[in-house]
């Protein structure tokens, strides 16, 4: 099912994200049960460990032929972002999930907010830009969700490390603006 | 408009500025980009002359312009680095033909969680040389990981053996990403090839030893491979091993103490051939490498893994590692048979604690060759381990050990004066000088010793004070000649060598021959003494003493049956001085305690039968010490014990009810116990324990509610001591255990609220209890325990 819906996805399908996110939470809470117990405060990140994981152990990786990288990390950035931000709104709105799950997620969400950045802000900021440059959105995703190097990026987007690089740093510009205007 | 004046503007601008269209973005990005590729002066003569015909322009640039700061203190950039640190790549970095340093890309010959392994080719127009590039996973990078390859390079780069593939280099690419070149070896992992060349087992165990010469090799040059598995012993078509990767995982996951360095290399790890001390985050030694090599061999003779490891999560494969007992190699084996001794030296390489391991690669490979040799192996059949080790804490053996400084103050002082061959005339001095340095000597092994006992780290150093007053002890008794006084300060000062240099309670040199060999030595010496003075009571006490240490090194050495044979063998003596004299206290405690550790050991043994036995007879003197003195603390301390043991070996038996009652009692000594001397921690802490043994059985026989009291009871006096020392971790741990033996009663009743109260607030102990020594895996399964239970109550 999930395959099918990843296919469906590659394919150009979007809305194929939205039916695979409920089976990828699913897992995501059976996984963060099972590494909660190693999971320290301040090892925030892990969560990206843990969406990538979640995703791995879905995906049937031999029958998903891989063309490139761009589809897998584009789909975990992706999911990344979604459900990062899912659970900031959801934490506002006092909703209940899974311990496990709200834990390493309170993590992940109070990490950006240690540093001074407000999720909800830059996911408007970053829809913002998508009706400006796409592309430079999804550099944006691959960064700052997959935590793809320039060069991983330039791979998966098939464009020159020098452009990526570019884009990367006026997108970045553009975001902190944005989020410093309050808009 | 200049630059602080756009920074103000800001607030009233934006509007019009976010407001842009795409086609006007894309304006704005180009001259963006250009411009950040300048410095300050020439940014602004770029902007002048690029945006001189669109003031718009120029003022959308220059507002993201000042947005810029600087990348040290790039909130972006830092969240992209931690995203980037923890992230599971699955897929390859570099394609064929991509340029690495002065070296070009074959193909991906490997591919793993620290990185991707290239075949590459430097094509110089001089030379083409084939190597291997192993390509660092971005995802581990950083700083600290280029800072630790310059550090170590040189050293794994000297290493120049023909069984070790070379490291030639090492750098960065362009990206950032490091990477290491290294001699590529054409070759297949070792299991690989000895089944696909099927060879025998004497043919796999010599390709072993040539192994093992190799990794002695590194040692010797102080480095150690961490990370030896048959994937990186590569064999050759000529059928040369060659071992690749040393020292790389120390480049990579660097000092593996610290637990981040040790979660982050976990999923990465072949845990199948990590040592218990690597999973569980403690200091890696050349030890490491010889278990590991263990389990590469056990494969080798056996075709299989030592563990069955079901699970890839880390808290159960460390649970794992570090307990399972592999089957012995043979018993896996089919169809054909491996000797015993086989079976021996892989297990003893795979020993759980690195000290009782072969100290060296290279006497694993001698005890290999002593097999071929057709000669007796050192190995030998491990089955008892440190099982004694609750019980001998209790009992007996006192043994204080310890130590540090002063060593060199005192070996000053003493001097060897005394050596002197004397004349008359200076025969009052030299014996005053004898008398000093005999007192100094004592000292030393004793006082010196014990005082500064329990600082951590001091083993060696104790070690080192015993070994020096033994020397001088040594040398005056053979000044003195018979001197029966002489012969037994000497005999203790051998007990406390031995004692330092092994005991399973107490830190220890882990020098299990060498405490053998001391304590025989003292047993030669009592023995003459007794021989010479058979009347003397103290003789024959001390002469046990020897004795009954030897006795539990046989045992931790693994040889069980000796142990218990020797035990037995004491208990005449033992007998006999505890009949003389009704009255003598200690010799009949003494023997009570023989009775009950070799009912400890029988009851390991699985004989349940003669285990009853031998703690009854250990309760019955010990119900009779008690009686004589109701004062007597130690007597009645130990009598309670024994109504603890026999109660379990009762409950083992299959007979809860007399279990029960033998632990009621146990419980109700220890509250008058308590009541009489309130401040004693050993007792508390002893009485707590009954509560939970009483509520256990009382569970067991399905009195849910009297179970329920009596854990509440423990639950409240564990409180009560972490309210009176609320930085004792053990008093914390108790009350934690103690919340979830009476939340698994409220549990089993129904009243989940209550339970979850309970558990809630053992989580809350857990985790700081484990935020507190992130390493230890014990502290971490704990807190797993308590939060499956929380979710599955949920």
């Amino acid at each position: 099912m999930v395959t099918q819906l990843l296919l469906a996805w590659g394919a150009g399908d979007k809305s194929a994200l939205d039916e695979l996110m409920p089976a990828v939470y699913d897992e995501l809470r059976r996984l963060a049960q099972i590494y909660l117990s190693r999971e320290r405060p301040g090892h925030t990140l892990q969560t990206t460990a843990l969406v990538h994981e979640a995703y791995l152990r879905l995906i049937d990786q031999r029958s998903v032929n891989w063309q490139n990288r761009a589809q897998f990390f584009g789909i975990a950035a992706q999911m990344m972002r979604r459900i990062l931000i899912n659970h900031a709104q959801e934490r506002n709105a006092q909703k209940r999930q899974g311990y496990a799950t709200r834990v390493a997620l309170d993590d992940a969400v109070s990490f950006f907010e240690k540093r001074d950045l407000d999720l909800m802000a830059l996911d408007e900021a970053l829809n913002g830009l998508a009706a400006l440059d796409p592309q430079q959105t999804q550099i944006v995703e691959l960064r700052f969700f997959g935590g793809l190097t320039i060069e991983e990026v330039s791979e998966v987007l098939d464009i020159s490390p020098a452009t990526t690089k570019r884009e990367w740093g006026s997108a970045k510009l553009w975001l902190r603006r944005t989020l410093s205007t309050g808009r | 408009m200049g630059l602080s004046e756009v920074v103000v503007a800001t607030h009233t601008q934006h509007r019009e500025v976010i407001d842009i269209t795409p086609e006007r973005w894309q304006q704005v990005k180009k001259v963006l980009a250009q411009a950040l590729e300048l410095d300050t002066k020439r940014q602004r003569q770029f902007l002048d002359h690029s945006c001189a015909e669109d003031a718009d322009l120029r003022a959308e640039v220059d507002l993201l312009l000042a947005h810029q700061v600087d990348t040290n203190v790039d909130v972006m950039e830092a969240c992209v680095v931690d995203a980037a640190r923890l992230r599971v790549d699955a897929f390859t970095a570099a394609k064929a033909g991509a340029r690495i340093g002065v070296y070009k890309v074959v193909r991906e010959i490997g591919h793993g969680g620290m990185g991707t392994v290239y075949l590459a080719e430097r094509d110089d127009e001089q030379y083409r040389q084939q190597v291997a590039i192993k390509l660092i996973n971005p995802g581990l990078g950083g700083e600290l990981i280029r800072r630790r390859f310059r550090n170590e390079m040189q050293i794994l780069a000297d290493l120049n053996h023909p069984n070790i593939a070379r490291l030639f280099d090492g750098g960065e690419t362009a990206d950032g990403v490091p990477y290491l070149v290294m001699e590529y070896v054409a070759g297949s992992p070792i299991n690989d090839y000895c089944d696909g060349h099927d060879l025998s087992i004497e043919q796999r165990l010599k390709l072993f030893s040539t192994v093992c010469d190799a990794v002695q090799y590194a040692h010797q040059h102080l480095v150690i491979h961490r990370d030896i598995k048959p994937g990186n012993i590569l064999v050759t078509s000529e059928g040369l091993p060659k071992l690749v990767d040393f020292g790389i995982a120390k480049l990579l996951s660097g000092d593996t103490s610290t637990p981040e360095a040790n979660m982050t290399a976990m999923p990465f790890m072949t845990p199948e051939y990590a040592s218990p001390e690597q999973v569980r985050g403690a200091s890696v030694t050349t030890a490491t490498d010889v278990y590991s090599l263990g389990v590469v061999l056990y494969e080798l003779l056996s075709g299989r893994s030592p563990y069955r490891l079901t699970s890839r999560v880390p808290h159960e494969l460390a649970q794992a590692i570090c307990e399972q007992n592999p089957a012995r190699p043979s018993t896996v084996r089919a169809p054909k048979r491996l000797h015993s001794d086989l079976d021996n030296i892989v297990l003893m390489a795979m020993r759980k604690e690195p000290e009782r391991r072969y100290g060296t690669a290279q006497q694993l490979a001698e005890d290999i060759q002593r097999h071929l040799d057709g000669r007796p192996v050192r190995a030998r059949h491990d089955t008892f381990s440190y099982r004694a080790g609750k019980f001998i804490r209790r009992q007996k053996v006192a043994v204080t050990a310890a130590a540090l400084i002063v060593i060199t103050l005192l070996a000053g002082i003493i001097t060897t004066t005394w050596q002197a061959r004397v004349a008359r005339a200076e025969r009052a001095r030299s014996e005053r000088r004898f008398n000093e340095v005999r007192q100094l000597a004592n000292s030393f092994v004793f006082e010196v010793h014990d005082a500064i006992a329990n600082l951590p780290g001091s083993t060696a150093a104790r070690s080192l004070i015993v070994q020096r007053g033994l020397k001088y002890l040594d040398s005056l008794a053979q000044d003195a000649g018979n001197d029966r006084g002489l012969q037994r300060e000497l005999a203790a000062a051998y007990e406390k060598l031995g004692a330092v240099q092994y005991t399973p309670t107490i830190a220890h040199l882990g020098d299990l021959q060498g405490a053998l060999e001391s304590h025989r030595k003292a047993a030669a010496l009592r023995e003459a003494l007794v021989a010479s003075d058979p009347g003397n009571r103290e003789y024959r006490r001390e002469l046990l003493d020897s004795y009954w240490f030897i006795a539990t090194l046989l045992g931790a050495e693994g040889d069980a049956s000796r142990e218990l044979q020797m035990l037995r063998e004491q208990l005449p003596a033992r007998q006999q001085l505890a009949a003389a004299e009704k009255t003598d206290f200690v010799d009949r405690y003494n023997l009570a305690g023989t009775y009950a550790y070799i009912g400890f050991l029988l009851m390991q043994m699985g004989d349940v039968k003669s285990a009853l036995e031998n703690q009854q007879e250990a309760l019955r003197i010990r119900e009779q010490l008690a009686a004589i003195d109701p004062n007597h603390a130690r007597a009645q301390r130990a009598l309670t014990i024994s109504y603890e043991y026999l109660g379990q070996a009762t409950d083992q038996a299959g007979d809860t009810r007399g279990a029960l009652e033998l632990q009621r009692r146990g419980l109700e000594m220890r509250e008058s116990l308590v009541a009489a001397d309130p401040l004693n921690t050993d007792l508390r802490l002893m009485l707590n324990e009954s509560h939970r043994y009483v509520g256990d059985l009382l569970l067991k026989l399905g009195d849910v509610e009297q179970a329920a009291q009596h854990y509440r009871k423990e639950l409240d006096l564990n409180r009560e001591m972490v309210a009176s020392d609320p930085a004792n971790a053990q008093f914390r741990r108790n009350e934690a255990v103690a919340l979830i033996k009476v939340g698994d009663v409220e549990a089993h009743a129904g009243r989940t609220a209550k339970a979850l109260s309970n558990y809630n607030e053992a989580l809350r102990i857990r985790e700081q209890l484990s935020a507190s020594a992130p390493q230890d895996v014990t502290l971490r399964r704990d807190l797993a325990e308590v939060q499956l239970k929380i979710s599955t109550l949920k």
